[in-house]
């Protein structure tokens, strides 16, 4: 009971911060629904709690103590607090309602029923393995040697430990798990220093905020596009991964990136979707806020997400700018704006990378690493979305939506999510099959199904979208068929 | 085809398959009891048979083959093999067409474990080579095995017996392993008993993915569902038409796949709550560490003022690791001469002599002790009386 009252605390104290920062980014034009800011909040909280702490402490300026926790996010929030405030932000009323219009609900008796259906399965599935997390003891071989390892160091030490001890007197320094952004331990450091002591169930379920956040989330962006059965559809088909629902319920990190990446892409495509500047300006600072802590999450992110994320980014106010939308000051301010806030919440964490002489790749540094063909990755990769139910039918509903869709599938704001997930699934493949080192991820289908279930919940948004595009059109062609033949 | 003569067509084609169901279970029992063995069982290889009263004694220098060409009469799906052997031993059945100018053996192999008369099932109908032609069959025995052959039994099951294994297959569900975080196999298409009990037995599974079969079938239902609405349909709504079938099948093999591995996924928690959770304290097992975690907890307090301690286990991994996380800041490790503290788990072989010094393998590796507390009996925490100190190094010359 102890832990669980900790853990709400430990969360809701992060959430609350993230929720000023998300509403004074959001300024006097609000894109978020409340709904959506709170989730928002929730999931990312802990990475930006962490990321200041983090940077205090590697400043010299607190431990990771529970004070040294404490003292730089009430300084900050003190800051956010008086900034919401004096911009009239926190007043009641001042906050003018986003304007998103929820479409209505409109799906048959039969349909809602069956969806209630599907929720209630989904929904003992979670709580089923929300039990098992919060039961049984610390298993899987990442959680024992990476993110609790090193979350419990550094509460043991109170401070950032890159050597870690791997047991019969050998130490493993910089080019291990140590490359890994601090965020994951330092959030079940922070709640263990909460606690006063090291408590499995607590730092354990801590990851299933990351899994309802990423549901969460995933049905409230659904939402802006389809009736309440449909986005609740829609949440259950994602519960529904076996791979998503069950690192949901473990303690890995993949979910966390996940989590954090699907609101990255979200921002973009909001910024996609906006028709005005102002709208556009609001979710291209929230892209910048996302992205930093994105890079806070996992390495993949750095190399990989990120660095894509960012060039569709411009691509996409390039074209906003060649279609008049924005204007050319708009435009540098826009990737100022981007710049700025990314430089930010970026620069700190990979300066101290740099600086401590720690990798960029998966545990693998990515430089100095060997091109050769493996054609036992092709075989894996096939194996893994054809063979195995990781994800269900997701492999063969992807591609068939986007034969059917057509050139239809590339055009924004949808298109960014196509471009996306297709460059991100097919570079990891090509990574995998090219670079010697990191083909055993796949033949062992370890960082193979890991990169997929990072990329999963877009892939699935993506079909989602495309199925609605293609029932419309076949509606709107109807009824323009009808229209000229009366 | 308007869809009701379609399913009628569907009734009428299993009708027929009915009588099918008729053919019994059968199954072909090749005893190996002295005055009961068929005579035409041949040894190849160097291999020595040996009559015994209850069966054949079976030893091996090298590879050894015991073939027959006995006409079975049936096409098994699967068999077993009755053997006693005082050591755990592979086996293979084997098989060789008559036909085939090559004479190229296939097999199935069978891991035999030690005991008397121990019957191992095995399954053959998975095996891509397994063909109703006139064959050449038995056993491969490997180098240096002694057994005691008693029985080899075939059997053919019938169409509906077969249906209902393989129904039995499809909600067969894999336990919760190491690989799980990373990836699940999913069901497996079986149609008897044997291959039920080996579905997942091996790494990659032998059998045909029910995930693999499913995608296939989907993609010919849309060419199906595409020819007729296309064919047949309304031209000016046969877009919409065929978008919301393939949906609706779509969706359908969606919630059936979720239904089965969500229930997957709900067995692995009602096996860690039945072994684990709810499990009376001294019978905890935990998946594939079985009592790992209880020996942790009772082992933590015993080095929780040590920096490092000898830790030795029955295998490396995941152990160490897991125990480097449960017991830090003190840190397992290999320092006999350095540290006084040892933790013992699962290592039935590691004992203490007279002396009071820990052994291995007869060897005594430390300064004598006493045993702080005992887990099991290859499970313990053992302190030195003195610290051991290491020998100074010998000055620089």
């Amino acid at each position: 009971m102890t832990n669980l009252l900790v853990l709400l605390i430990g969360i809701a104290v992060p959430g609350a911060l993230c929720w000023l920062a998300l509403l004074l980014l959001e300024g006097r034009h609000p894109v978020l629904t409340r709904a959506e800011r709170i989730v928002w909040a929730l999931t990312l909280g802990p990475t930006l709690f962490t990321f200041i702490a983090f940077l205090s402490h590697v400043l010299g300026l607190t431990k990771l103590t529970l004070v040294g926790f404490l003292l730089p996010n009430i300084v900050v929030a003190l800051l956010l607090g008086t900034g919401a405030w004096t911009s009239g932000l926190l007043r009641s009323g001042s906050h003018t309602p986003p304007p998103v219009s929820l479409p209505p609900d409109t799906a048959p008796r039969w349909m809602r029923l069956g969806v209630l259906l599907l929720c209630i399965w989904a929904g003992v599935k979670i709580l089923a393995g929300a039990i098992d997390l919060l039961s049984v003891p610390t298993y899987w071989d990442d959680s024992f040697n990476n993110w609790n390892m090193r979350g419990k160091m550094f509460f043991v030490t109170e401070r950032i430990e890159l050597t870690i001890p791997v047991g019969n007197q050998i130490l493993q320094t910089e080019g291990g798990v140590s490359s890994y952004p601090p965020a994951l331990p330092l959030v079940k450091t922070w709640l263990s220093d909460l606690r006063g002591s090291w408590e499995e169930p607590l730092v354990n379920g801590v990851h299933l905020l990351w899994f309802l956040g990423l549901l969460g989330s995933f049905y409230l962006l659904l939402r802006r596009s389809f009736g309440r059965t449909v986005s609740l559809l829609g949440a259950a088909l994602l519960a529904s991964l076996p791979l998503l629902i069950i690192q949901g319920t473990n303690p890995y990190a993949d979910v966390f990136l996940a989590s954090h990446l699907f609101l990255s892409v979200a921002c973009l495509l909001g910024a996609g979707r906006s028709d005005t500047t102002e709208e556009l300006t609001s979710w291209l600072k929230l892209l910048g806020f996302t992205l930093g802590l994105l890079l806070f999450t996992k390495n993949e992110a750095t190399v990989l997400y990120a660095p894509l994320l960012i060039l569709l980014a411009f691509w996409l106010l390039l074209r906003k700018k060649r279609t008049g939308l924005i204007t050319q000051q708009q435009f540098a301010r826009s990737i100022g704006l981007i710049a700025i806030i990314l430089g930010c919440l970026a620069l700190p964490w990979l300066a101290f990378k740099w600086l401590n002489g720690l990798t960029f790749g998966n545990a693998k540094s990515i430089s100095g690493m060997v091109m050769t063909f493996n054609p036992l990755v092709v075989q894996a990769i096939w194996y893994h979305v054809s063979h195995e139910p990781n994800w269900l039918l997701l492999p063969l509903v992807l591609p068939l939506m986007l034969v059917l869709a057509g050139k239809r599938a590339w055009d924004p704001p949808t298109g960014l999510l196509t471009v996306f997930v297709v460059v991100s699934i097919l570079g990891q493949f090509l990574l995998f099959i090219f670079i010697a080192p990191l083909a055993t991820e796949a033949i062992m289908q370890t960082g193979l199904s890991r990169g997929l279930l990072h990329v999963a919940p877009v892939a699935l948004l993506l079909v989602l979208l495309l199925v609605r595009q293609l029932l419309l059109e076949t509606e709107k062609n109807q009824e323009s068929r009808i229209r000229n033949q009366e | 085809m308007p869809i009701r003569r379609f399913i009628w067509l569907l009734i009428a084609a299993f009708s027929l398959a009915l009588p099918l169901t008729a053919i019994a279970k059968d199954s072909r029992t090749l005893e190996f009891a002295a005055g009961e063995v068929n005579a035409t069982w041949e040894g190849h290889g160097t291999i020595s048979m040996q009559k015994q009263p209850d069966g054949i004694l079976l030893s091996t220098t090298g590879t050894g083959f015991i073939l027959t060409r006995q006409v079975l009469g049936i096409f098994p799906q699967a068999g077993d093999v009755t053997v006693s052997t005082d050591l755990g031993t592979g086996l293979y059945f084997v098989w060789i067409y008559n036909d085939d100018p090559d004479k190229r053996p296939y097999d199935v192999g069978i891991s035999v474990p030690a005991g008397k008369r121990v019957t191992v099932p095995f399954s053959l109908s998975q095996h891509r080579q397994w063909y109703d032609k006139p064959m050449q069959f038995g056993l491969v025995l490997p180098p240096k095995t002694t057994i005691l052959l008693h029985r080899i039994e075939l059997t053919q099951w019938n169409f509906a017996e077969r249906l209902l294994f393989g129904l039995k297959a499809l909600w067969t569900f894999d336990a919760e392993r190491p690989y799980s975080i990373n990836f699940v196999w999913g069901p497996q298409i079986a149609w008897n008993p044997a291959a039920i009990k080996d579905l997942y037995a091996y790494l990659p599974p032998i059998f045909t993915s029910v995930t693999y079969a499913l995608n296939i079938f989907l993609l010919l239902c849309f060419a199906v569902i595409a020819a007729f609405v296309f064919l047949r349909g309304n031209p000016q709504d046969r877009r919409k038409r065929f978008l919301r079938i393939a949906l609706g099948v779509l969706l359908a093999g969606w919630v059936l796949l979720d239904v089965r591995m969500g229930s997957e996924f709900i067995s692995w928690v009602v096996e860690d709550y039945r072994t684990y959770i709810a499990a009376p304290a001294n019978l905890k097992t935990f998946r594939d560490r079985e009592r790992f975690y209880d020996f942790a907890a009772f082992a933590v307090p015993y080095v929780f003022d040590r920096q490092t301690y000898v830790f030795f286990a029955d295998r490396e991994w995941p152990f160490l690791g897991n125990m480097r996380y449960l017991s830090y800041p003190a840190i397992p490790g290999i320092a006999y001469d350095r540290d006084d503290t040892w933790i013992i788990y699962n290592r039935p072989d590691i004992t203490l002599d007279e002396q009071g010094r820990v052994t291995i393998g007869g060897e005594a590796v430390s300064l004598p002790g006493r045993v702080l507390g005992r887990f099991d009996s290859g499970s313990f925490a053992f302190r030195t009386y003195q610290k051991p100190v290491l020998p100074s190094p010998s000055p620089a010359k």
